[in-house]
């Protein structure tokens, strides 16, 4: 065989970490350790067919009979092993499944890109799976001071290395409403320290929209914002999930309220999918035509029995999204885009070849600030002690328990993830997630991950589908520097 | 790549490496001068043949490109030493137009 030249006794080959797929007969094949995908041939298909058969296949066996037993000329064996080869899909024995290529965190000595600001630590609905309990946070109902706002403003824009051009504010809460003049001020700040220091400052707001007038809209245009509506589910089913402290619903009035948002063309909405609100095609149907830009789902993390999903919800989710994925497939193909935010994002994963030690930029390139001047992790654990990593009042974070804190979660800590292929897309799943079902956020909460794989399979599929359907979607919708070679 | 075609970003970069890493063990191109160090290959494996790396990959993947005529404004100078096999005699130098 043509292999690359190799120094020393000839090695055992074995076929790497690849998970095949099929789409109308034509075979694929993600390999795990990089993230990269293939379309293959019929016979580099048949070699690991063959090579799987047999567990390994030595030089010995490539120059006895390989390419008799299977049918094909030897020339043509050389050339798909040299591919194969080349490409990682067979390698040798002791390489099997070591990761090349993967994404690299971010250096942590040019400090962050995005701060989630909690303007408001309270909430005027008391939603029942809230897991931050109506907004408080394992604290008292509190509002963040115009001057703290100014100060997490500064901080944030002095401590990111001047490399970091494009900076986030994200307003949070509770519910960030509830405090407009602060998130007015600090947006405001923070345009006029964008300017000083010639960056970008993106805005981002996740609201329940019960507050929203035509004038906040209005505001919220202007300074360019993502807004983010959490919505659970349609009329009396929201209504149950997402009640006033009074306990009367809030549908009627949120869809009222949010009319000057969608009219903008400025909202995107956020589903957050129970064991009470399954039927996710028509939650995300009825908002996408409600005007929503795009619509996600996520399961819920309570730990409440009421509202956890088991087993058999996660099949039902995983149907309900594969029905929305068809129709995102249906209107790529006419070069339309359908903003199921789900498929969508995991199919620019997909074709970027997301590959990373750490699910997301938590404590990386993002942390939450809570209205006390505490920093942490994420937006998810203010109010867990061990996950604060610095204060206002002491200068910034601590890079010693931020190194500390980062490197007990990274993909390499989580045991239960080694042998999972889809382990580089997931990276070990929420960090809070894990931290509230398992007690640690290193521990990965093995329930979902079936449903989190079977996900994943779709997105690779659709990522197929739409390279035969229609390439050049993914250069107007998925990645416009793409050239396609599909 | 005869058989496979590589489809997201992350296989055509990966392809891109193992193109790369072929066209730079081939006697296609020359260079006067050795680059030292080059024991580790492209893709991150041992490098079979090191030293071939010394003659190509100067060029090739713009390791030193002060070392090779520019590309824009020469891009025959190869034209007399094109096959190391054949050529390896001339010295491949750019014409001396006194500037």
């Amino acid at each position: 065989m043509n292999a690359p030249a190799q120094q020393g006794p000839a090695p055992t080959l074995v076929v790497d970490e690849v998970i095949p797929i099929e789409r109308d007969g034509v075979p694929f094949a993600f390999h795990v350790p990089t993230s990269a995908f293939y379309e293959l041939d019929p016979l580099t298909v048949q070699v690991l067919a063959a090579v799987n058969a047999r567990g390994s296949v030595t030089e010995a066996d490539l120059s006895n009979g390989f390419a008799t037993a299977l049918a094909v000329p030897p020339e043509e064996l050389d050339e798909a092993l040299r591919d194969l080869m080349s490409l990682r899909l067979l390698v040798p024995q002791e390489d099997r499944g070591r990761r090349i290529g993967g994404d690299e965190p971010p250096d942590l000595s040019k400090g962050v890109a995005n701060l989630v600001m909690h303007v408001a630590h309270t909430c005027n609905l008391g939603c029942g799976y809230c897991y931050a309990e109506a907004g408080l946070y394992k604290g008292k109902a509190t509002i963040m001071t115009e001057q703290r706002a100014v100060e997490y403003v500064d901080w944030l824009f002095d401590q990111a290395d001047p490399d970091k051009k494009q900076l986030g504010l994200t307003f949070f809460g509770g519910e960030p409403l509830l405090n407009p003049r602060v998130i007015r001020a600090g947006a405001a700040h923070a345009q006029k320290r964008a300017k000083e220091t010639g960056r970008t400052i993106s805005f981002g707001i996740t609201t329940n929209g019960t507050l929203v007038t035509e004038e906040i809209a209005q505001f919220l245009q202007d300074i360019n914002a993502t807004v983010t509506v959490s919505l659970d589910a349609i009329g009396k089913t929201n209504d149950r999930l997402r009640p006033f402290h009074s306990g009367k619903g809030s549908y009627d009035l949120v869809m009222e309220k949010i009319r000057p948002l969608l009219d903008r063309k400025i909202a995107v909405a956020r589903v957050t999918v129970t064991r009470l609100n399954l039927d996710v095609v028509e939650t995300v149907s009825t908002l996408l035509d409600a005007g929503f830009r795009e619509v996600g789902c996520s399961a819920v993390d309570a730990k409440n029995p009421a509202y956890d999903l088991d087993g058999s919800h996660y099949h039902q989710l995983l149907e309900g999204m594969k029905v929305l994925t068809k129709r995102y497939v249906e209107h790529a193909a006419r070069g339309e885009f359908y903003g199921f935010s789900n498929i969508h994002n995991i199919v620019k994963a997909i074709h970027n070849g997301h590959n990373k030690e750490y699910p997301c930029g938590a404590g990386l390139q993002m942390v939450a600030g809570a209205p006390n001047g505490k920093m942490s992790l994420c937006h998810r654990f203010v109010g867990e002690e061990d996950f604060v990593l610095g204060s206002l009042q002491k200068g910034g974070l601590d890079e010693s328990k931020r190194k500390a804190t980062l490197d007990a979660i990274t993909l390499k800590e989580r045991s239960d993830c080694g042998t999972c292929w889809a382990r580089y897309i997931c990276s070990g799943g929420c960090h809070h997630v894990n931290f509230l079902f398992n007690g640690e956020a290193s521990k990965t909460y093995l329930t979902h991950c079936d449903w989190l794989r079977a996900w994943y399979r779709t997105g690779i599929e659709t990522y197929a589908d739409l390279l035969k359907v229609n390439p050049t979607f993914i250069n107007q919708f998925v990645d416009p520097g793409y050239t396609c070679t599909a | 790549m005869a058989r496979i075609k590589a489809l997201n970003v992350k296989a055509q970069r990966i392809q891109e490496v193992v193109d790369r890493d072929v066209r730079g063990y081939t006697f296609s191109d020359c260079c006067a001068s050795f680059a030292p160090g080059w024991e580790v290959g492209p893709g991150d494996n041992p490098d079979p043949c090191p030293w071939k790396s010394d003659l190509t990959l100067c060029w090739s993947t713009c390791y030193w490109m002060g070392q090779v005529p520019d590309q824009d404004s020469y891009g025959s100078w190869l034209d007399s030493c094109g096959n190391i096999n054949d050529d390896w005699r001339n010295l491949c130098t750019i014409p001396d137009n006194g500037q």
